[in-house]
């Protein structure tokens, strides 16, 4: 026989079920627990992160205008040909984009490497603050990518740990919950039988 | 629907721990390499980043016995407790977070969000699912 029930799941009435079902919730609870554990640090990453692109976002518009002052200056002084002069003494950074896994998540992240070369004559602090303003708008992209990963990852472990909280958990409670009650009707009934036999069988007996 | 449930359940606690590394590597090790990663157990490559390796080499000397990324371990028996097993991985992260050494170490969550801060790739979060 198959039980069917609305809140609770499709079970054979057996012993075998209960002790399955138990197992099983169990395994639910540490399951949730993990989940809702691994939510809260996802979550908890990804307030930081906003909060150090907010700060990031703040540092880039103080670095630009550093970078335009200095730049200023710089056409003031060698006149127009600075960029061409810039361009010939400035070696190229090295340029690498990998991936950093954050509790599971896959971000992007750029890695630069500049070479071990001294910034060209004159032009030292303008290289300097245009190096860290590069920096800082990659790390703000990566920031960025990170979040909007991230949000992707917290909806759907959210998800989970909801089914798992509101629907399979309550739903297993209350099949064990049902198997229980039968289980007990059904040694009720057995007590009333052998009740009903022992009389029986007393007034068999007696009779005889 | 009780085998999907099971599967569903056996899978979650697969792919929790996915981002953990397959093997540690030095901080030597990494600090030599162009591109400083590891393999994780889902076969993705995490990178390092280079800054967080130089602020490492640091706070322990170079030291070469320091295995990263640093693993932080939650307890799942004491809700928002983490702990570091390792010696030095406590001893460097006690001097970094300016708390008390001791091993293992014990670390609140407000610890492991600050730690994180720091050390965003060379430390990593274990989830224990505990005995199941």
């Amino acid at each position: 026989m198959v039980l069917v029930l609305s809140i609770s799941l499709k079970v054979r009435p057996t012993k075998m079920e209960l002790i399955r079902l138990r197992r099983r919730l169990v395994t639910s609870i540490r399951v949730r627990r993990i989940l809702s554990e691994r939510l809260t640090i996802l979550v908890n990453e990804f307030m930081a992160m906003l909060k150090e692109a907010l700060v990031k976002r703040r540092v880039i518009q103080n670095q630009m205008l550093d970078v335009y002052r200095s730049a200023e200056v710089l056409l003031g002084i060698y006149g127009s040909n600075v960029s061409r002069y810039l361009m010939a003494s400035t070696s190229k950074p090295e340029i690498y984009i990998a991936t950093e896994n954050i509790m599971g998540v896959r971000v992007k992240t750029i890695i630069t490497k500049y070479p071990d070369v001294p910034h060209p004559v004159g032009l030292e602090e303008f290289s300097r603050i245009s190096r860290d303003l590069v920096s800082t708008i990659l790390d703000l992209a990566r920031l960025e990518q990170s979040l909007h990963e991230l949000g992707k990852e917290i909806a759907i472990t959210k998800r989970k740990s909801n089914a798992l909280e509101y629907i399979i958990i309550p739903r297993l409670r209350e099949t064990i919950k049902y198997l229980q009650l039968k289980f007990d009707e059904r040694e009720r009934e057995e007590k009333s039988r052998f009740k009903r036999i022992k009389q029986i069988l007393t007034r068999r007996t007696m009779y005889e | 629907m009780s085998d999907v449930l099971d599967v569903f359940l056996r899978e979650e606690l697969r792919i929790v721990n996915k981002h953990i590394p397959r093997k540690r590597v030095s901080l030597c090790e990494l600090l030599e390499m162009k591109i400083p990663y590891v393999t994780t157990h889902d076969g993705t490559l995490h990178v390092f980043d280079p800054r967080e390796l130089e602020l490492l080499a640091k706070i322990s000397n170079r030291d070469c016995s320091l295995m990263l990324p640093m693993i932080i371990e939650y307890i799942p028996e004491k809700e928002g407790i983490y702990v570091i097993k390792n010696p030095i991985e406590a001893g460097i992260v006690a001097s970094i977070l300016k708390i008390e050494k001791q091993t293992p170490l014990f670390l609140h969550r407000a610890h492991v969000l600050e730690l994180r801060r720091i050390l965003r790739t060379t430390s990593t979060i274990l989830l224990n699912p505990g005995q199941l």
